[in-house]
């Protein structure tokens, strides 16, 4: 039986994980996801109570819970779930379990990126469409019907002009919220305590930081690189080649950050200590 | 087999083991006894492989622990001093947890929570530190490792329950398993670990047998001081004193005593003990 990847083991370990997660986090999943409902039944209650008839709630605002709801949960699943791994009674028990070091960390990759956004996204269209059936009147339209027609509004808009562009909507939410969970994933296995507040000065601080080097560079003369390469390069007369060229460096620094990213996970769970 | 070889292990700038080397056999119940700080969580914690060494090296069976390879893990159980509760029934955890030791028997689990008068169906977030070492202590032996070891597991123990302890282990350990039990309360397992290694600042003072030790130390237990003791204290009724048995007399090894004369002649118990 092979020591990096075993399909029967890390079944094993997967289904563990994800029963693991379930009890960790479950509720709170359930409960960021039905936001929008809960929310809505409270504002009904009190405007009865109050005004004796229902309100509706504005446009976009299920979207607005959306999108805090999911950046929420990108926040703290990795410290509610994996938090505890840096503390030496839970994290030698999760150490010492038959898997290899693979394993745990594909499984954790998986439970992160797509078990939780994924039963988040579940949930929440469930709950939201089912409230948009039952109280079409005030509690509005769907969330999949505001995207739809954010999708036809803007982004049509965009394709309709004389180039047309494409753009991966779900796809660049996918991978910026991979990103944001992989970053609160490496702090919630480095910081003992307080593993949320502290990631996020760490990504202050490092915002602050590169925001000087790179005023440094643009006053030192990098704007005027810049300036000169562009007009070198005659791009603005080519835009065809600007999207083109646009989209190489937005896949290929998607695809760094988030391999770096996930080597470094996969290094931290390796080399953890107790 | 377990294989350790000038190892050494530090904090920092603190080193805690030093050129330690020894063999550990299967089929035998070891018990590490220390004062406080010596080392002994660290060399169980190097023992399964969730610390690196710092030079020299273990081997478990020829393997690296600190690789944690799945198939030596498979065959290794550590229990820690203290055990953390997961929220669900303490059945669940079991039977989600054994299918990774190929070894798990449901039935042993259950068989020996009974032993021990605890309820499985018990969520254990809502158990006691005793509840919770218990059924800690259950899940170990019925993974049946080849290699157990366990960090103070009396510590939270009810006094019928230390003695269910003892039962449990020398019931349920297999026959060819090594077991390693780090411990201050030496009275809790006097009369089951066999050999005794004891560890101090940095060295191994002492790795023996039961038999060896009774063979190199007498124990007395009369009332008559005996002026040639290496360690006495009095007791109800008369003393404990160790002395060096001269005249190949058998007594009862008293551990508590045992460490106690090991402490203040470091040296002569050394010099009398050394293979070499």
């Amino acid at each position: 039986m092979s020591n990096i990847f075993n399909l029967k083991r890390f079944g094993n370990y997967f289904a563990y994980d994800c029963r693991r997660t379930w009890n960790l986090f479950g509720l709170i999943l359930i409960l960021a996801a039905l936001a929008p409902a809960v929310v809505f039944i409270i504002q009904q209650l009190f405007s009865l109570i109050l005004d004796g008839h229902m309100s509706g709630i504005g446009e976009g605002v299920h979207l607005g819970f959306m999108v805090f709801g999911a950046a929420t949960i990108a926040m703290i699943a990795p410290s509610t779930i994996y938090g505890s791994l840096t503390e030496k009674r839970s994290g030698s028990s999760w150490l010492m379990i038959p898997a290899s070091s693979f394993e745990k960390w594909l499984s954790m990759s998986l439970v992160l990126l797509v078990v939780i956004m994924a039963a988040f996204c579940l949930v929440f269209f469930a709950g939201d469409g089912l409230m948009s059936l039952l109280f079409p009147g005030t509690y509005g339209t769907s969330t999949a019907s505001e995207i739809s027609s954010f999708y036809s509004k803007y982004l049509n808009a965009i394709n309709s002009g004389e180039i047309p562009v494409t753009i991966n909507f779900p796809g660049l939410i996918f991978t910026g919220m991979a990103e944001w969970v992989l970053v609160f994933a490496i702090g919630a296995l480095y910081f003992k305590r307080s593993k949320v507040a502290k990631t996020i000065l760490v990504l202050i601080g490092l915002s602050i930081i590169t925001g000087i080097i790179t005023s440094f560079i643009m006053v030192n003369g990098g704007a005027d690189f810049i300036k000169d390469l562009v007009q070198r390069m005659d791009f603005i007369y080519e835009p065809r080649k600007v999207i083109t060229i646009f989209n190489v460096l937005m896949s290929l620094r998607t695809i760094i950050v988030l391999g770096g990213l996930l080597t470094w996970l996969f290094f931290r769970i390796k080399t953890l200590k107790h | 087999m377990i294989s350790i070889d000038n190892l050494a292990f530090s904090y920092g700038p603190k080193e805690v083991l030093k050129n330690i080397s020894m063999n550990l056999e299967p089929g035998k119940i070891y018990g590490l006894l220390g004062e406080n700080g010596v080392g002994k969580t660290t060399l169980l914690t190097l023992l399964s492989g969730l610390k690196k060494t710092g030079a020299g090296t273990i081997r478990i069976d020829g393997h690296d622990p600190y690789k944690r390879e799945p198939s030596l893990l498979e065959k290794i159980y550590y229990l820690p001093d203290e055990v953390a509760p997961s929220p669900e029934r303490a059945t669940r955890w079991a039977k989600s947890k054994g299918v990774f030791w190929p070894g798990f028997s449901m039935d042993k689990f259950l068989g020996i929570m009974a032993e021990f008068e605890t309820d499985p169906s018990q969520k254990m977030t809502t158990m006691s530190s005793g509840q919770l070492k218990k059924t800690y202590i259950s899940f170990a032996l019925a993974c049946n490792p080849e290699f157990i070891f366990m960090d103070e597991p009396t510590n939270g123990l009810d006094i019928p329950s230390k003695a269910q302890f003892r039962q449990t282990i020398l019931r349920h350990t297999s026959m060819d398993a090594i077991l390693v039990i780090s411990t201050h309360q030496v009275r809790d397992l006097e009369n089951i670990i066999d050999p005794i290694i004891i560890l101090d600042k940095r060295e191994v003072l002492l790795n023996a047998s039961l038999e060896e030790i009774s063979q190199k130390l007498y124990f007395d237990y009369g009332n008559v001081i005996l002026p040639d003791s290496l360690y006495s204290e009095q007791l109800p009724g008369g003393f404990i004193q160790v002395v060096r048995n001269t005249s190949g007399q058998e007594s009862k090894v008293n551990i508590e005593a045992l460490f106690n004369a090991v402490h203040k002649n470091k040296e002569l118990v050394k010099t009398l003990f050394s293979h070499e």
